[in-house]
């Protein structure tokens, strides 16, 4: 083995490296995407996945190595969904306003959210393990794969699910919502982020800030929903 | 950004105590969410909080982690690596859930909010 095989093998055996090639792949990307002026399409997820993900595969990296490094950042999800108040702090005023569309808004579309994966699951005759992983998958990730652990799913596959989920709904939510002439910024945030959690939450924040207090609202309280809606979505299709 | 973080990670260490012990299906995260939207209500009502509580570092850390919510996914979405197999053998199933399941969900909600916000219509202002 020569020294840079060496050397190689020593820094990707490691977490300094994986964690340091996760910042620095979405640092990139994030500035394309900023120079695509925040083109729906140069969503820095989607693009960051792929890129990392190619290098994984290609290097012959198991992803478990990967995660190692990257859990400091993944860790991250939980602490940011609290940091989520202050938003709904600054804004409570017009949040509070509109407290009935949001519950209203909220029973529709968690219900709607599980109900299509359990219609289309069958229409496609998908395997019960894919099925049951989907259903939480309108929820924030680190939400989600404990819902699907909690009835019987694949946790790994659930937070996949749910991150394509999520970049689906940042990508289309602009243009599918412009289509309806929906213009109602409460409406628009709300949607994206009940149906595509963080992610969606985070496209919602670059367009303005009470779109994105509206999805953080309609985040934190689609993963409460979801809990409860997913174990009996479960029972009734296991049943 | 310490202090910040300490009382972020609490909220969310208060959270995940209460979602153990009560056998709630709350996720932790999101009691945490609640725990310090509570904090800043009684914040910007009792002066006599320790200084390092009332100043502004609380408020950063929570933008920081806001504005960067988006690189976090990353590593989780990464994990396809690992489920290529099973996805690909079911690759226009699990296509149409993640992309038409999702679309109906954004329509359905925004719809739904839509119609019933001119039911009862906010009692001020509303927005465009």
């Amino acid at each position: 083995m020569s020294a840079s095989e060496g050397l190689w093998a020593h820094l990707t055996g490691g977490a300094l490296f994986w964690l340091t090639l996760t910042l620095v792949v979405y640092s990139i990307i994030d500035r394309l995407s900023l120079l695509a002026r925040r083109n729906p399409l140069a969503n820095p997820v989607l693009h960051s996945v792929w890129v990392i993900g190619t290098i994984l595969v290609v290097s012959g990296t198991p992803y478990e190595t990967y995660f190692d490094g990257a859990y400091f950042i993944h860790f991250l999800l939980g602490p940011a969904t609290v940091a989520l108040a202050l938003p709904l702090y600054e804004n409570r005023r017009v949040v509070l306003r509109s407290l009935v569309p949001i519950v209203a808004a909220l029973a529709v579309g968690s219900a709607a959210s599980i109900g299509s994966v359990i219609v289309c699951a069958a229409i496609f005759n998908l395997p019960a393990m894919i099925t049951i992983s989907s259903l939480p998958k309108s929820a924030t990730s680190g939400v989600a794969m404990g819902i699907s652990e909690s009835v019987g799913g694949d946790a790994s596959l659930t937070a996949i699910i749910v991150v394509a989920t999520g970049i689906a709904g940042a990508v289309m939510a602009t243009p599918l919502l412009n289509v309806l002439r929906i213009t109602d910024r409460r409406a628009r945030g709300f949607a994206v982020g009940l149906a595509a959690h963080g992610v969606g939450t985070a496209r919602a924040f670059q367009v303005h800030p009470l779109t994105g207090t509206f999805a953080g609202v309609g985040m934190s309280l689609n993963g409460l929903l979801t809990a409860v809606l997913v174990p009996l979505a479960a029972s009734l299709i296991g049943g | 950004m310490v202090v910040g973080l300490a009382v972020v990670l609490l909220c969310q260490l208060v959270g995940e105590i209460f979602a153990y012990t009560t056998h709630l299906p709350v996720p932790a995260p999101v009691v945490g969410l609640v725990l310090l939207f509570g904090f800043f209500l009684v914040r910007d009502r009792w002066e006599w909080l320790p200084f390092s509580l009332r100043s502004e570092e609380i408020d950063k850390t929570c933008e920081t982690l806001v504005q960067q919510m988006a690189l976090l996914f990353v590593p989780a979405g990464v994990g396809i690596v690992q489920r290529l197999g099973i996805l690909e053998a079911n690759v226009v199933g699990v296509l149409v859930i993640v992309l038409v399941t999702t679309a109906f969900s954004i329509v359905v909600t925004a719809y739904t909010f839509r119609l019933v916000s001119r039911w009862f219509p906010a009692p001020t202002e509303s927005e465009e």
